[in-house]
This record gives structure tokens, C-alpha cells and sequence, in this order.
């Protein structure tokens, strides 16, 4: 059965763009990545999944409930974290947590401490004094406490420390062991790559394609920022001695590739140029999709 | 859940405005044995006040002799007009303070429908002011105690009700607006500013005859105390148009946030 299914679900903020016709569903025990571009419409949908904001046309259905009509019943058994996390800073972690408990009925204490030592999270600290990654924490806590059978989570590892991830990850696998279906929305592809099986492209509030993540890995790209010594001037590449180069720019000494040729064929490459300096990183998704899904939105 | 939530974090408020209040309604009627005593000198005091002044403060009807004259003078006027800023403070931050520290997409995310939030919501608000008014209301029996002569208790049980009821309409509008407004400090100062504006507007209509018109469109116009004395009661239109605001904006506020859309 689809857990979530979203038949055409439409929303518009008069000028402001919000998402149009997005349609795909999730099965159970799936953990199905979202990703795109900050402003690209994820937070809106998930607004929408979780009656926080009305759509305009089309409709939603989370375990086969009408996001609007049934929305209550839907949210009892769905956690969800924010992208970003405020809780009322009178209280203390435990105090948020317990709150948060009791719209579900009895508090797990036990479960409760067990998360917060996984996450190194001391609960009797005040949640105004807490540092941004301690009050993601206490939200993801807070998400997982009632042993949810959906999850949502908008851009969770924001604010955490790669150990603290690790540990996200270790639990977010425990819940999916569960039984858990995990929505996770990201804008940063390395760890939608890790966690999801399949994920959902949204750009400019429009699906672009639902695919799994071993094909989206097959096109590993990579930014390459070559730095030429200060006397020499770099000379665009030409695809017959470098092939795999998708973009490049030339700004003074310094060269950007987008890259997903060979890693060894780009290394033997460089080592041939007069370079003071090589970084290798991920290109962001903006950067991949202004390449890759410039032809799909053509079709 | 959310009731008890909002009882517990409005505590020190409430407790810290009732001291305030009683304490005023003590403080003001501890006075009044030296001048009932003493009703010559009460006399002259209302001849220093010029006339237009007298009026609006009801002096040219409420008898300073007596205890319901000396409180509807003193103190009705205090119960009313601050008790409504602590209204219009509270109810205006109600909602809109879920939304102003984002908190809400953490409250309207848990199994609670938008009705149970407002419902709650409000009753946290009610509850608040009626414990501010059985405060009031304790301070004011018990102060009875220094008349010589026998209070006409239905009068001050008038101006108790006038005072509570004119509470609940200033918050329930507040509460209105901030189900539909989202920046607590524009709600509040709106709030705040229909509050005196009202006031204004009583002051206004006591000052001229020119005015009078004027007493038709103030809350405070509706519960003052001269009036309150001269009808033997609360004026039922007016109470009634109270009663009606309150029920209206109520409903509105939870109408309008049920379909409200919640953005970040």
C-alpha cells in the first residue's frame, strides 16, 4: 500500500510560486529522499502532508487519509522535524518532550532517555540555552518519540556535527528495521545518496523525475577547481584530452569543471598542468540540474 | 494538553496583575472611612473638580458617601481600564505567538485539530480572566467591611459583572485578531490601541453634550458605573451588543485559524 500519494497536488501563494501538479507516491518501508534546491517546493509539500497549509488543487493522502479531511488521525502516527527547529524557550528539553508526549497519549520515558543518550543530549539543559545542533536533537526526539509510522524529516541534518549524522542515520535505519516508511527532504545529494532508496527531484515547484538512487549515483558528478600558479593562464580543455567535462569557467587563474568522466583520467590530467592548488568537491544540485534536467523540461 | 500548558505559562502574569489590581481596589477603598466620615469635606472636594470633569468621572451622580458612589468613582473606572490591558495583552499574543516563534509548526504538527487548539486557547484566556475577576471581586466584598452603613450589594455586583464582561469582549477581539494577524507586536499594540481609543471616546462623550453621541460606540461608555447606578443594572443593549461581539469574534477567530495556512 502507498503510504503517501500525491495526485496532482497544486499550491499557489498568489505571485509567490509554491508547487504545481506534483504527483508520486511511497511505499511502506521505503526511505524515499526529496530533493531540490532550497525553495523548490519541499516545505510546501510537506506543509501540505501535514494540514499545515491548504492546497489549492489536487489532493494528498498519507496511509490512504485525506490530508485535509483527516488530517488528525494522519498525524498521530507521523513525526515529524522541521527544517528548522523552535520549541518555547521557558521550558527545558524534558519539559518539550513530555509536551509533546502527551498529545499521543502515554509518555515512553524510558525510550525517551535512550534517544537522548544516543544523541548525546542532556535533557535538563534549558532549550533557550541550547545551541542549534541540541535543539535539532531535541526535534528529532521529539519526531521519533511515539514510535511514528511515517516520518517526515525537512532537511534534518542541518546543524548536526558528522558523529551526531552517524548517529541520526543509525536510528533513522533502526526505525525503517521497525517498519517505519522514512520521507526525507534534502538539498544535499551525498546524504540523500546514503540514506534513500528511491527519491523524488522537485525543481522550480515541479516534479522533475522519481528515480532510485543507484541510477542517480551512476552520473557522479564533481566540481573541480584548478588554481593555476600565479605566472600561467589556464587554456579551456578540449573534450578530446579530457573527456567528461560538462561545464568550465575561467576567472583569472583559477578554472571550474563540472566533471563526471574518470577520477583517474582528471588526476593524470592535472598532474600536467602548472596548478598551486586542485579541490575536488560535490556540485550542488542546482549545478547538476541547470545540466542534466535542462533537456527534460524541453520534452 | 494545550490548556494547561497555557494556565501554567500565563501563571506569573495573572498572579502579578491580580496583586496590581487588588491591591489598587484595596489601596483606593482603605480611603474611603476618613471620607465617609467626613462627607463635608467629600463635598468640597467634588466643588474643587470643575464640572464637565465631575461628569465625566460621574461625580454628578454617584455619591461619594457612599461605598458604591466612592468605588464607582475610584475604583470602577481602574478595574475596567486596566483589567482590559491585561485582557487585550493576553488574548492578543494567544495564537499569534505560536506562529510569531515559529512554534507553531510544532504544535499543529502533534494529533490536535486547529478547533481544539483555538478552543483551548480561548478557554486558557477565559479562565485567566475570571480568576483576575474573583480576585477583584474578593478584594471588593471584603473591603465592604470598612462602610459604617449598609452597601447596596446588587450594585457592586453590577460593576463586578460590567467589569468581566467588558474583559471578555476586549479579549475576545484581541483573540480575533490574533487568529488572523501574525506579528505579535502589531496585534498588541492594535489591541491596546482599540482599548484606549474606546476609553477616549467615553472621555469624549462625558466632556460635551455635543459628544454624548459617543457613549453609543465605547465599551467603557457601556459599563460605566454612573450608568451602572442611574439604570440600577447593566444597560441590556448593551450588554446584549457585548455579549454578541464577544460570541462573534470568538467564532471568527476559530472559523478564520481552522483554515489558516501555517507558513514558516
Amino acid at each position: 500500500m502507498a503510504i503517501v500519494e500525491l495526485d496532482r497536488l497544486t499550491k499557489r501563494y498568489g505571485k509567490r510560486r509554491g508547487i504545481e501538479g506534483l504527483s508520486f507516491s511511497i511505499e511502506e518501508g521505503e526511505i524515499f529522499g526529496f530533493i531540490g534546491p532550497n525553495g523548490a517546493g519541499k516545505s510546501t509539500t510537506i506543509r501540505i502532508l501535514l494540514n499545515l497549509i491548504h492546497p489549492t488543487a489536487g489532493s494528498a493522502s498519507v496511509f490512504g487519509k485525506d490530508v485535509v479531511r483527516q488530517s488528525r488521525e494522519i498525524r498521530r502516527e507521523t513525526g515529524y522535524l522541521p527544517s528548522e527547529v523552535h520549541y518555547y524557550d521557558d521550558m527545558k528539553a524534558v519539559d518539550l518532550l513530555r509536551y509533546s508526549a502527551g498529545f499521543y497519549g502515554k509518555l515512553d520515558e524510558n525510550r525517551m532517555r535512550r534517544l537522548a543518550e544516543r544523541l548525546d543530549l542532556d535533557l535538563s539543559r534549558k532549550i533557550a540555552d541550547l545551541s542549534f545542533g541540541n535543539r535539532k536533537k531535541v526535534g528529532i526526539i521529539q519526531a521519533l518519540l511515539h514510535r511514528p509510522r511515517l516520518l517526515i524529516l525537512d532537511e534534518p541534518t542541518g546543524g548536526l556535527d558528522p558523529l551526531m549524522q552517524h548517529a541520526f542515520f543509525d536510528l533513522l535505519k533502526e526505525e525503517q528495521e521497525r517498519g517505519a516508511t522514512i520521507f526525507f527532504s534534502s538539498h544535499i545529494l551525498s546524504e540523500v545518496q546514503r540514506m534513500c532508496g528511491r527519491v523524488a527531484i522537485i525543481r522550480d515547484g515541479r516534479l522533475v523525475r522519481v528515480e532510485s538512487v543507484s541510477r542517480l549515483v551512476r552520473g557522479s558528478y564533481k566540481t573541480v577547481e584548478l588554481t593555476f600558479a600565479a605566472e600561467s593562464r589556464p587554456e579551456p580543455v578540449r573534450e578530446s584530452e579530457l573527456p567528461g567535462i560538462i561545464r568550465q569557467d575561467i576567472s583569472g587563474n583559477i578554472m571550474t569543471l563540472l566533471y563526471n568522466g574518470n577520477i583517474r583520467d582528471l588526476l593524470d590530467y592535472a598532474r600536467q598542468l602548472p596548478l598551486s592548488d586542485i579541490r575536488i568537491g560535490e556540485p550542488s544540485l542546482e549545478e547538476i540540474f541547470m545540466h542534466e534536467y535542462k533537456t527534460d523540461e524541453g520534452a | 494538553m494545550i490548556f494547561r500548558r497555557e494556565l501554567k505559562s500565563n501563571a506569573r502574569g495573572l498572579v502579578i496583575w491580580s496583586l496590581v489590581l487588588g491591591g489598587l481596589v484595596l489601596m483606593m477603598m482603605s480611603v474611603y472611612p476618613s471620607f465617609a466620615e467626613d462627607a463635608q469635606t467629600a463635598e468640597e472636594m467634588l466643588n474643587v473638580f470643575p464640572e464637565p470633569l465631575a461628569k465625566v468621572f460621574g461625580m454628578d451622580t454617584l455619591n461619594l458617601g457612599t461605598y458604591t458612589g466612592f468605588y464607582g468613582v475610584e475604583v470602577h473606572l481602574i478595574n475596567t481600564l486596566v483589567g482590559s490591558v491585561y485582557a487585550a495583552l493576553l488574548a492578543a499574543g494567544m495564537l499569534a505567538k505560536e506562529e510569531n516563534d515559529h512554534t507553531a509548526e510544532f504544535l499543529l504538527s502533534k494529533p490536535v485539530t486547529r478547533i481544539e487548539v483555538t478552543g483551548q486557547k480561548l478557554a486558557a484566556v477565559l479562565t485567566n480572566l475570571f480568576m483576575l475577576n474573583a480576585v477583584i471581586a474578593a478584594v471588593s466584598f471584603a473591603c465592604t467591611g470598612f462602610a459604617d452603613e449598609a452597601v447596596e450589594l446588587d450594585i457592586l455586583v453590577w460593576y463586578l459583572l460590567a467589569t468581566f464582561l467588558l474583559h471578555v469582549t476586549v479579549a475576545s477581539v484581541s483573540f480575533l485578531l490574533s487568529a488572523v494577524m501574525r506579528r505579535t507586536r502589531s496585534i498588541v499594540s492594535l489591541a491596546l490601541g482599540i482599548v484606549f481609543l474606546s476609553y477616549a471616546l467615553h472621555i469624549m462623550a462625558g466632556l460635551s453634550d455635543r459628544f454624548d453621541f459617543l457613549r453609543h460606540v465605547s465599551l467603557f461608555s457601556f459599563t460605566d458605573a454612573a450608568a451602572i447606578v442611574e439604570n440600577g443594572g447593566l444597560d441590556a443593549p448593551c450588554a446584549a451588543v457585548m455579549v454578541l461581539v464577544s460570541l462573534l469574534c470568538a467564532l471568527g477567530a476559530i472559523g478564520y485559524y481552522h483554515n489558516k495556512d501555517i507558513t514558516g
